[in-house]
């Protein structure tokens, strides 16, 4: 890919974030403690490295020269699925991605990252004036809730749609009490078969 | 009876000895609305460009900078940050508007203290040898009438290991983006040139210079001929623009 592209996008994301690092002080302190550090992350498919370099600001790159002080590997569906979890911190402890060099600046990062709460009513005023922020962002809130409520809901009649009034899908005891007799025939069918094995070595040994 | 030595200005050949002034004029007459220009002729894609030269500068906090040829600034403000109050970067322009234009900018936008503004022509630079862990040069080595001497002299300055980063107009290979580049560099440059600075004259020299202005691997040897090591070059955006690096060994 040119080199252009890249560094249009790193550029356009480090304005992003560094913007929303100006409405979430608390977590913009946190980066700003690791400064210089460096921390890479390499994404294996498709290849792709971004160095990480805190400070008052973040800056992305595509290259860096100096020392890096840590680094994540994995694939880019592990970061995006690192990036969706809340703890960020025990996530990455269980994911596929592979840490070099310093964990603690690693876990550090994580740790702001799951703390991030950006002050999006703060970042309206500076539009719109507080008055009408403070309508919007109540509105926002209310309609988030709401959102919130109504897809776990609609997860939960969808189950039980599913479930009891098509009778498609067991009980969830139902289907571990099934997975646990599978998997018991499965061990007993694998002693069958280690016996049957030994008696076979057995009968053919020379007398 | 000896000859006199003769150079490019834009397509035309003109005495060595003119280029100097007839390249002044040019920027004397572009300073004021040099940014605003630079934008629109590169759809702000000069800046990505510049980005992609500070990624490979390397520059640390305490380190010593020149960025010669820095006209308004702009790599000298990030260079500024980089290095810290214990640090230095010394923005050098032959030109006086253009130089005039950057150090009111940098005051303007609170830099100062680490900065010093220097006019100064890169065929002599004057400065101590081994003085800078970095020189930069951006979109300036084509309008230099002796680019051997002045690649010679970011060598003298450099530190041992120091890094020379020349970021210039180059060739590209696309037939179908030289193609589009051409006619937009002879047609829309000096229209806007025309437009904007009243001046269409200086940016068809702009588009004439950069023809006129060594490939990637040309520039590469005369690196290498005047003494720089590890030298490569990145292009972008197609090779219409190319980053030349070299190290002082």
């Amino acid at each position: 890919m040119d080199q252009t592209l890249i560094q249009g996008a790193l550029a356009s994301a480090q304005s992003i974030i560094n913007q929303a690092l100006r409405y979430d002080a608390a977590t913009a302190q946190k980066l700003a403690a690791l400064a210089p550090k460096v921390l890479a992350i390499e994404i294996t498919q498709p290849a792709t490295t971004i160095y990480v370099q805190f400070g008052d600001q973040l800056r992305l790159m595509a290259h860096h020269k100096g020392d890096v002080q840590a680094r994540l590997q994995g694939d880019l569906q592990a970061f995006i699925n690192l990036a969706s979890t809340q703890d960020k911190h025990a996530a990455l402890m269980k994911s596929d991605i592979q840490i070099q060099g310093s964990s603690q600046l690693a876990m550090g990062l994580a740790d702001a990252m799951s703390d991030l709460d950006i002050d999006f009513e703060a970042m309206l005023s500076q539009l719109t004036g507080p008055v009408v922020a403070h309508v919007v962002g109540k509105n926002l809130r209310r309609l988030s809730g709401w959102l919130k409520s109504s897809s776990e809901k609609l997860k939960q009649d969808t189950v039980e749609y599913v479930r009891d009034e098509l009778q498609l899908a067991p009980h969830k005891l139902e289907g571990e009490s099934r997975f646990t007799d599978i998997h018991k025939l499965k061990l007993d069918s694998e002693r069958l078969e280690a016996r049957i094995n030994r008696l076979a070595i057995h009968l053919n040994k020379p007398k | 009876m000896s000859e006199k030595k003769t150079t490019h200005f834009g397509y035309q050949t003109v005495d060595a000895a003119e280029k100097q002034g007839k390249v002044a004029e040019v920027f004397h007459s572009v300073a004021a609305k040099y940014d605003v220009m630079n934008d629109l002729m590169s759809f702000g894609i000069h800046r990505l460009w510049k980005r992609f030269t500070m990624e490979f500068t390397g520059v640390r906090k305490g380190d010593s900078v020149l960025d010669i040829a820095g006209g308004t600034g702009d790599l000298t403000m990030k260079f500024s940050d980089l290095v810290g109050p214990e640090g230095k970067v010394v923005l050098a322009d032959i030109n006086d508007s253009m130089l005039k234009v950057g150090r009111d900018r940098l005051l303007d936008k609170g830099y100062s203290g680490n900065i010093e503004c220097v006019q100064a022509n890169a065929e002599c630079l004057p400065f101590e040898d081994n003085s800078f862990d970095v020189v930069t040069m951006a979109f300036g080595l084509r309008n230099v009438t002796d680019k051997d001497q002045a690649l010679r002299e970011f060598n003298r300055v450099l530190k041992p290991g120091g890094r020379l980063l020349v970021l210039e107009f180059s060739k590209t290979n696309n037939p179908l983006l030289k193609k589009a580049y051409d006619l937009y560099s002879f047609t829309a440059l000096p229209f806007m040139g025309k437009l904007i600075t009243n001046d269409s004259e200086s940016y068809r020299y702009l588009a004439e210079s950069i023809r006129m202005h060594p490939g990637q691997d040309e520039l590469k040897a005369m690196f290498e001929n005047a003494g720089f090591a590890n030298c490569e070059y990145h292009n972008l955006t197609g090779g219409i623009v190319a980053l030349h690096k070299g190290i002082k060994p």
